[in-house]
């Protein structure tokens, strides 16, 4: 079909060309054709940004979290997973941040293989107890470790891991698709760039805020790499996940240590309720300092990394400064 | 006064002492006075004495928290400064080179009591900035 088509164009444009002479450009349309762009789908909205950066037109990329989705909170759906079947790669956050992983990966057989981007980083180590407040016993968020510990799972508010999981992206996007090579080395390399000149970017916003000033309040713990990289203190009301409910006691800790520390400014997240952050506001005469995407991108200004990264920094700088 | 010159040197050994004591009490560091000094706050400033060199000329310069603590004019190579630096901010080196085709060096070196505290080297064509880590 593709060399009748070739041949019907040859002939529109009055060339003769014979059969022979199309075979090389007849045999490249059908490799393309029968490889077809690799399907990927994705569990979170970073990643998606990531393969879509180094894929290129060589991938289809099917978000399974979408942007503003709370993703702690997300579960697989029966379609999703079907979607999820079908695609040849399947990108995970990893560190416990998908508690449903691993049941995922049982439902769908030995078909599309998983990339698990924490397995490139060397993560965060958290301390169990600042996570749970309630002892309800919902591990949901995370994943528990030796000693007390475990991983921190929001490793993407650190641009070098973020450098790290392109170039995994890159090699599995390699094995999927050896032909696309250089486009995905090319690619990946463009992108590292650009992370490179965000990182040096972030580092001059931040340099604006006196380090004794450098104490965040959040809804949850999802800014841990951030704070390390960047030199911040983080006050979350919550725990690690946004399934973790601040108990009353953690609340009132939390107000005294405002007060003590003359914090300036107090941030509330893209996907929650921001209640108990008024409340918060309100006692200690905090401003509130914009909303921030902590689990993942969002819409606008923020549905890229980089978009993410500069509407999170700014609104941080410009309260904090 | 009589007696063995021995025991009058002892004598005399034990009264020094015995006056000592209420001296000692009244001029030894207490708990306290250790304690406050080990809470004493690190002094949030000091002296730092600045290098940047250039590997072109150009206008080289340092700043914190967007004050200008150092700064060329156009065609320097080098530039040493002792400056006075608060510890709650971050160092800002920049420098622009009149040929942005060709990348250049800048390279700052911040000691403390002659001790080398911070060196870093920043590339760049045309201009660079970057926080000294």
């Amino acid at each position: 079909m593709q060399l009748t088509c070739i041949k019907k164009l040859a002939g529109f444009f009055g060339m003769k060309l014979s059969v022979f002479a199309l075979a090389p450009l007849a045999a490249l349309a059908i490799s393309s054709v029968r490889g077809g762009p690799v399907e990927v789908a994705s569990l979170s909205t970073v990643l998606a940004d990531v393969v879509r950066e180094v894929g290129g037109d060589r991938v289809a990329v099917v978000e399974i979290v979408k942007p503003g989705t709370d993703p702690h909170l997300y579960e697989p759906t029966p379609g999703d997973i079907k979607r999820i079947s079908g695609a040849s790669l399947v990108l995970a956050s990893g560190l416990g941040f998908e508690g449903y992983l691993d049941k995922l990966k049982s439902s769908v057989g030995k078909g599309p293989t998983f990339l698990v981007a924490g397995e490139a980083i060397s993560p965060l180590m958290v301390n169990e107890q600042d996570a749970h407040d309630t002892g309800d016993g919902n591990d949901h968020g995370h994943s528990h470790g030796a000693g007390g510990k475990y991983p921190d799972p929001h490793w993407w508010h650190s641009i070098k891991n973020v450098q790290a999981v392109t170039r995994q992206v890159r090699d599995a996007l390699v094995a999927a698709d050896p032909d696309g090579r250089t486009t995905y080395d090319q690619n990946a390399r463009a992108f590292d760039e650009k992370l490179a000149a965000l990182a040096k970017w972030v580092r001059l916003q931040v340099a604006a805020v006196p380090k004794d000033r450098r104490v965040l309040v959040t809804s949850h713990d999802a800014l841990g790499y951030f704070a390390r990289d960047y030199g911040f203190e983080i006050h979350p009301v919550q725990g690690i996940s946004t399934s973790d409910q601040p108990s009353s006691q953690k609340v009132r800790a939390l107000i005294e240590d405002i007060k003590g520390q003359g914090v300036k400014a107090i941030f509330a997240e893209n996907i929650e309720n921001p209640k108990v952050l008024e409340q918060i506001t309100k006692e200690t005469g905090a401003k509130p300092g914009g909303i921030l995407y902590a689990d993942g991108l969002g819409t606008g200004p923020a549905d890229s990394y980089e978009g993410m990264m500069r509407h999170n920094v700014s609104a941080i700088v410009k309260s904090l400064q | 006064m009589r007696g063995s010159p021995i025991l009058r040197l002892v004598l005399m050994a034990i009264a020094l002492a015995l006056a000592g004591i209420p001296v000692w009490l009244l001029t030894r560091p207490t708990q306290e006075v250790v304690a406050q000094l080990a809470a004493a706050p690190e002094s949030s400033s000091r002296w730092v004495e600045v290098e940047m060199t250039s590997s072109a000329p150009g206008t080289l310069s340092l700043s914190a928290l967007g004050k200008v603590l150092l700064a060329t004019s156009a065609g320097a190579t080098s530039a040493r400064e002792r400056v006075w630096i608060g510890r709650e901010a971050d160092l800002v080196a920049s420098a622009t080179w009149p040929n942005g085709d060709v990348p250049h060096a800048l390279r700052v070196v911040l000691r403390e009591d002659g001790r080398v505290t911070r060196d870093a080297t920043f590339w760049g064509a045309g201009s660079v900035e970057d926080v000294v880590p």
